[in-house]
């Protein structure tokens, strides 16, 4: 019997903080988790899935008009970032809830506001001013039994960038979404003549228009002014024309 | 809210099986998902998910990526 199968013979009820720590350094250690440790982990994420269902009813009590969305990380997801030097016990999204509107600015900040107000204590982490590797949004996290779910709030437009990162990461590996390249960066995209490296480049310059335009829209309302208007205008176009670049890259391909 | 577990190929860019569950069932749509994992361990590029959602509209429009290309994601809204 291996230390992961003693734990989880011994520990049907809640795990504790230094059993988590404890497998947390066990996966760090490993190439491959051992059937115990596995079922620590599952055991670990029913433990958060429980918690996610009381954070949806709060916020669906004090809220129903909001679409909310929730999932709980996967098996890989969680090694991968215990690997990267994530604290097991820290991890603040294992599980999470996403809400997307579209919105501007202001009203994102109401609904964080109201969501906050739904679920009680709360950290609020604004991904917007300071975002990570192009990805901004507005994160929530709640606390509760010594376990944490993450509430992401995005308007349309952040989620629509942070969809195109997460499905090229997919293909190009997940590490785009941590500032490094593409694997095979030089690799061209089979429907065009740009390579994976270029298309990142103008998948991140996506990210820098969107912020722009929101700020914008933002001002605009609060200090109406036609110059102002016109900018918004020409970064909306911008923003297009980037956007249609790289969905004709993207056209036709099965395979990226 | 209702439970949709997805079997997703990374390298493909789609969900190969989408399965339902209904309200309440969050137990057995968990159940079920482990057994996934476990039945998929041996092929990295399978992502099991377990989403939870009022609708399958809502579930496409916050994780668009199961269920879109990368080509659909990026036309402008």
């Amino acid at each position: 019997m291996t230390i992961g199968d003693d734990e989880f013979a011994m520990r049907r009820e809640r795990l504790t903080v230094s059993a988590i720590n404890r497998l947390g350094t066990r996966i760090r250690m490993s190439d491959v988790l051992s059937p115990g440790d596995l079922n620590l982990l599952q055991r670990l994420r029913e433990e958060h899935f429980d918690l996610l269902d009381s954070v949806q009813a709060d916020i669906q009590s004090r809220l129903p008009a909001v679409d909310q969305t929730s999932r709980l990380k996967t098996v890989q997801t969680i090694v991968d970032k215990v690997r990267r030097g994530t604290s097991l016990s820290r991890m603040q999204d294992i599980a999470g809830v996403r809400i997307v509107q579209q919105m501007n600015r202001v009203q994102q900040d109401n609904l964080v506001a109201q969501v906050a107000e739904a679920v009680g204590e709360c950290k609020i982490v604004d991904r917007r001013t300071r975002p990570q590797f192009g990805y901004r949004a507005v994160h929530l996290l709640v606390r509760r039994d010594e376990r944490w779910v993450e509430i992401q709030v995005r308007t349309q437009m952040q989620d629509q960038w942070a969809q195109i990162t997460e499905s090229l990461g997919d293909a190009w590996g997940r590490q785009i979404r941590y500032g490094q390249l593409p694997l095979e960066p030089d690799r061209r995209v089979l429907a065009s003549d740009i390579s994976r490296r270029d298309l990142w480049a103008m998948v991140q310059t996506v990210a820098d228009s969107i912020e722009a335009l929101e700020l914008s829209i933002v001002r605009m309302q609060s200090e109406p002014d036609d110059e102002l208007g016109q900018d918004i205008v020409e970064l909306r176009e911008q923003l297009s024309r980037i956007l249609e670049g790289i969905a004709k890259a993207l056209e036709d391909t099965d395979r990226l | 809210m209702k439970y949709f577990l997805l079997v997703y190929d990374q390298q493909v860019g789609r969900a190969e099986s989408v399965e339902e569950f209904p309200t309440l069932s969050g137990p057995a749509a968990l159940a079920r998902r482990f057994e996934l994992e476990v039945e998929y361990r041996a092929r990295p590029s399978i992502e099991v998910v377990l989403l939870g959602a009022a609708s399958r509209d809502a579930l496409v429009r916050t994780h668009g990526r199961y269920f879109k290309t990368a080509h659909e994601l990026a036309l402008p809204a």
